[in-house]
């Protein structure tokens, strides 16, 4: 399989979880601005820099989900 | 926080930096109560050259900054350059709390190698779900309450008197128990998303400098 099919399978997963989102939902992201659900659309599938980032915080996240890391207890102390 | 002077940056001039500006009324306020001196810089006060001239007079042991960030740089009103490593020493004695993106990957540490007592930060940008019907009212939005309520969580704790790295990790889990919730077998795909915000915001959370740090 291409990187070029990865892609866009990738691509098509990313998205396909965006579509979960309302349509009165925005995401903020410091100074690259603030998007709206079919905004975010676009950046991803055109693969642009703003794309990119939320496609690798996919990824980063499903990984994360995968080795059940998200539930890992963080060490807590109480001064 | 009694006798202790507490200063916070409150640009607003886009979307994210209202809603940064109103959510930081609530530590305000909570200085307020805890008998803090607060120093709020609002609006086109959050410059270089007004944060400089608060710094050096008022010494605060608490110093908040709302604002646009990278690596290497907090920003200001409308995006102007605010803290960077030429002028981070206006930092020293203080613990310090970025609420922008990225800018602990090597400000944060160039604050506390110049004196900053600690500096919680970001490693990464900063996410904010919020809901497009709510943003004229920042502060009923509870969408954007899942990301700013742990991010204030760190100012909270800090006045209410705990270490620097005890208030970062208060901060983290409030966060992992609202991921764990957005997560769960009962949530939904729309929280799934939310909860990958979320997530981003802690892992990318730390605190350079003393740990032990208190106000």
């Amino acid at each position: 399989m291409g990187a070029a099919t990865i892609d866009a399978d990738v691509k098509k997963l990313v998205l396909a979880r965006l579509d979960a989102l309302p349509s009165n939902v925005g995401v903020a992201v410091g100074s690259k601005g603030s998007f709206t659900k079919d905004e975010l659309a676009t950046h991803i599938s055109n693969g642009d820099e703003i794309g990119q980032m939320f496609i690798e915080l996919d990824m980063q996240f499903l990984k994360a989900l995968k080795e059940g890391a998200l539930f890992e207890e963080q060490d807590f102390s109480d001064n | 926080m009694k006798n202790k002077t507490f200063l916070i940056t409150r640009p607003r001039h886009d979307l994210i930096t209202t809603y940064f500006h109103h959510w930081s009324k609530k530590l305000i306020d909570l200085a307020g109560k805890k008998g803090a001196n607060v120093i709020d810089l609002q609006h086109k006060k959050v410059n270089k050259r007004e944060l400089t001239g608060r710094l050096a007079k008022t010494r605060p042991h608490l110093i908040i900054l709302n604002g646009h960030g990278n690596p290497l740089e907090v920003t200001g009103h409308d995006n102007t350059e605010l803290i960077t490593p030429v002028n981070a020493h206006v930092l020293k004695d203080a613990i310090v709390y970025a609420r922008s993106c990225d800018s602990a990957m090597a400000l944060g540490q160039i604050a506390v190698s110049q004196g900053a007592r600690a500096y919680i930060g970001y490693l990464q940008p900063f996410y904010t779900a919020f809901n497009l019907d709510k943003t004229t009212h920042p502060l009923s939005d509870e969408l954007a309450a899942l990301f700013l309520e742990p991010s204030n969580h760190v100012a909270v704790s800090l006045m209410k008197g705990h270490s620097a790295g005890d208030s970062s990790k208060r901060s983290k889990n409030l966060s992992q128990k609202k991921v764990q919730q957005l997560t769960s077998s009962q949530a939904s795909p729309e929280d799934l998303v939310y909860a990958k915000y979320l997530w981003s915001n802690m892992q990318s959370q730390i605190c350079h400098g003393d740990k032990d740090a208190t106000v």
